[in-house]
């Protein structure tokens, strides 16, 4: 709230229509000593005139003001017995006045009524003019009761419409530190006639001076709400700050020496704030780190550039190590001088060990994964080989033998029909006998591995392969290649060839087609295979697995095609849609005529 | 040099017992033939052409090392190059297409040498081709 409204409320027409006491003081104090000194003047000069006083008020302002009062050269004990002097316990007539909490006007009225009239009978002027000091609604201010407090002093308002009185009301200025507090205390200056700073020397203002001192007071009790509002905060966050149990954080002074300590700290690291406090903190670094001024680096790093985060090996007090996570921040003033760090640590070692576990699973994963991958590359390189060796064999020494055989017959044969020899018959049927075991030996080593894939290439190898697959299939298998297409590596050769195998028992087995297209191609420096069909296009999951094909050998499916065909640096790829499948495979490759 | 009317063969496969059975063909069926050498691959076979400047090469494919197709390429483009007829177990569509571009002049599979190989000699030396009857006869099993 702004001081410069405060003169709206001040002047005293302003505050209230009700009528008051002659004249109702607010006294406002910071040391009780003040407060005392101030109603030994007003009390001790009502008294000396012959007026009467009444007091209610605590035990220790009222002796702290008979002291006083002695002092001025007043019996107390005298003015007491004539009636002149009386003196309530603030706390017990609160008791007497209060009903659930508020106080109770009949009540309020009949006690504090006959003590006035009590006082208006003894005193000697014959005016006489009643001295009040009350402190009960200091004392419900202070325990909170705000509204009680305002209502009592109504109450007292009240009482002036009956009695005559000047009424001085204290309250400790202390009790104004709260939120909200200078709402409050404005209310309660509305309720007085005046207003009396705290200070030693209490002073009857003039209306503007009265509104100088409401601004006055109430930038002090603004200072002390804001005050009290830090301390609380400073102290919430202390509080938690030391509650924290999994973060060790602490201070370190400029120098690096550990200046506060919470209990996550301590769990963490083993050592009592009693023990830490002052030490350096280098002593939580391995000693290798130590001998290389890493802690000494650390801060310097931290002051240079505001903050340092770090993981590493930190020690115990008992010595074991943990995997810490350490963040380091400079703080500075706001001229920007250092002074100190805050530390927050963390134990990562469970996490760094989880980490470390993790990526030993994942290297031990793709390292399985790379020998299985190896291991079916292997196998298909043995499969091939094999074919190729068993195919050898069959063609290049039985067949040979075979073949000479067949000569030999065919020469027998000749012989036997120029001499008209009766096994002539016998003989002709062991030649075309011969003859069906040569072609069976070559048909079974062409499948085995097709000999002339390896002497002629691919573009002879496809078209033998086509004849018999339309035989058995059905399927009308066209095949076209690029004018310029010339041989290519055995490796890639074979490779298209074990797709071209692949992909046309999945033609058959899923398609439905009727067609399939094999082509050949040429496309900037790649050696394109592709297989096409016209199905109704073809599951993912039907390409996965391996299939007999047509030759009766063990596929392994065209997965297994895509690594072959990655290994030698291309790509397979497949397009099914319902208009059917094309498999693709593409190899980068120098032009070989 | 003595001048001789029979024309020279070289034989060149790497079984012995394909040469073995040529050479008993041949001199039953076509004494006025003469073996001037057998080869068992295709580096020795360049090595005879040139050194024995046969008329004719009758050359197995599928031989180790050199496919005898490659070597018929090298021995077409050597001067004075004799004929070259393949002699083979293959038997596919393409295997006429393929001798061709080998710079041969005609094949014989193995299995009907009987039927065709003297047949297949006398056309190349007369100076002309043998690719034979259509021969793509085999039925794989299905």
């Amino acid at each position: 709230m702004s001081v410069s409204k405060v003169p709206a409320l001040a002047p005293r027409t302003n505050l209230r229509s009700r009528p008051r006491p002659s004249s109702h003081v607010v006294q406002f104090y910071e040391e009780d000593p003040h407060l005392i000194a101030e109603l030994g003047r007003l009390i001790g000069n009502a008294l000396a005139k012959g007026e009467s006083a009444i007091v209610v008020a605590t035990a220790a302002h009222r002796d702290g003001l008979a002291l006083e009062l002695a002092a001025r050269g007043l019996d107390v004990a005298a003015l007491t017995a004539a009636g002149r002097y009386t003196a309530f316990d603030a706390e017990q007539t609160l008791t007497r006045i209060l009903v659930d909490q508020m106080p109770d006007e009949d009540k309020f009225s009949e006690l504090l009524g006959r003590a006035i009239t009590k006082a208006k009978d003894s005193a000697k002027s014959p005016e006489p003019c009643i001295i009040i000091f009350g402190e009960m609604v200091a004392l419900l201010w202070s325990s909170g009761k705000h509204g009680a407090a305002i209502r009592l002093e109504e109450l007292w308002n009240g009482l002036a419409e009956q009695h005559s009185f000047v009424l001085r009301c204290a309250y400790p200025l202390s009790a104004f530190n709260s939120a909200g507090h200078s709402e409050s205390f404005l209310k309660i200056c509305a309720e007085h006639s005046e207003v009396i700073p705290s200070g030693p020397n209490g002073l009857h203002l003039s209306d503007d001076e009265r509104s100088r001192t409401i601004a006055t007071l109430q930038q002090k009790v603004e200072v002390l709400e804001s005050e009290k509002a830090l301390r609380d905060s400073e102290q919430r966050f202390r509080l938690l700050v030391e509650a924290v149990e999994d973060y060790a954080i602490f201070m370190l002074d400029p120098e690096g020496r550990v200046s506060s300590w919470n209990i996550g700290a301590e769990r963490l690291k083993g050592y009592k704030a009693s023990e830490i406090i002052g030490q350096h903190f280098s002593q939580f670094y391995p000693e290798e780190d130590k001998r290389a001024a890493k802690p000494q680096r650390e801060l310097e790093t931290a002051t240079r550039e505001g903050r340092l985060e770090d993981e590493g090996w930190r020690l115990r007090k008992d010595g074991s190590k943990f995997w810490a996570n350490v963040v380091i921040t400079a703080l500075k003033d706001p001229e920007g001088r250092l002074r100190g760090f805050a530390k927050v640590t963390r134990d990562f070692t469970e996490r760094m060990q989880a980490e470390r576990e993790l990526r030993e699973s994942k290297r031990k994963l793709q390292a399985s994964e790379k020998s299985l991958r190896e291991l079916s590359l292997h196998l298909l390189r043995t499969q091939d080989e094999e074919r190729r060796r068993i195919g050898r064999d069959l063609h290049d020494s039985l067949g040979q033998y075979l073949s000479v055989l067949k000569m030999k017959l065919d020469a027998l044969q000749r012989c036997a029909s120029q001499n008209q020899s009766p096994e002539l018959a016998e003989l002709t049927e062991c030649a075309r006998l011969t003859e069906d075991a040569v072609k069976e030996v070559r048909t079974i080593s062409y499948l085995l591995y097709p000999p002339m894939l390896e002497e002629m290439g691919l573009k002879s190898a496809i078209p033998w392969y086509l004849d018999g697959f339309t035989k058995r299939s059905g399927i009308k298998a066209t095949f076209e290649a690029s004018p310029g297409f010339g041989r290519l590596p055995p490796d890639v050769e074979l490779a298209f060839f074990r797709v071209l195998q692949e992909s046309l028992t999945n033609v058959h087995r899923h398609s439905g087609s009727q067609t399939a297209t094999v082509r050949l191609l040429i496309e900037g420096d790649m050696a394109v295979l592709a297989v096409s069909d016209a199905g109704k296009g073809t599951e993912a999951a039907n390409f996965e697995e391996g299939r007999q094909d047509w030759m009766g050998a063990l596929g392994v499916g065209l997965r297994g095609m895509t690594e072959r065909v990655q290994q030698i640096g291309g790509k397979l790829e497949i397009a099914s849609s319902k208009a059917g499948t094309t498999v693709t495979a593409a190899v980068p490759i120098q032009k070989t005529s | 040099m003595a001048t001789s009317t029979k024309p020279k063969i070289l034989i060149v496969d790497d079984h012995e017992i394909v040469r073995e059975g040529l050479r008993t063909l041949l001199a039953r069926s076509a004494p006025n033939l003469e073996i001037c050498g057998e080869a068992t691959n295709a580096r020795e076979a360049l090595e005879m052409v040139r050194a024995l400047h046969p008329d004719l090469v009758i050359m197995d494919i599928t031989m180790p090392g050199t496919s005898g197709l490659v070597a018929a390429r090298r021995i077409s483009e050597l001067d004075h190059a004799p004929r070259v007829l393949m002699f083979t177990m293959h038997d596919f569509e393409r295997l006429g297409i393929e001798v061709r571009e080998a710079g041969a002049q005609g094949f014989v599979l193995k299995s009907q040498a009987s039927r065709d190989l003297i047949l297949a000699i006398q056309s190349l030396l007369a100076g002309g081709t043998f690719f034979g009857p259509a021969t793509t006869t085999y039925s794989p099993a299905v």
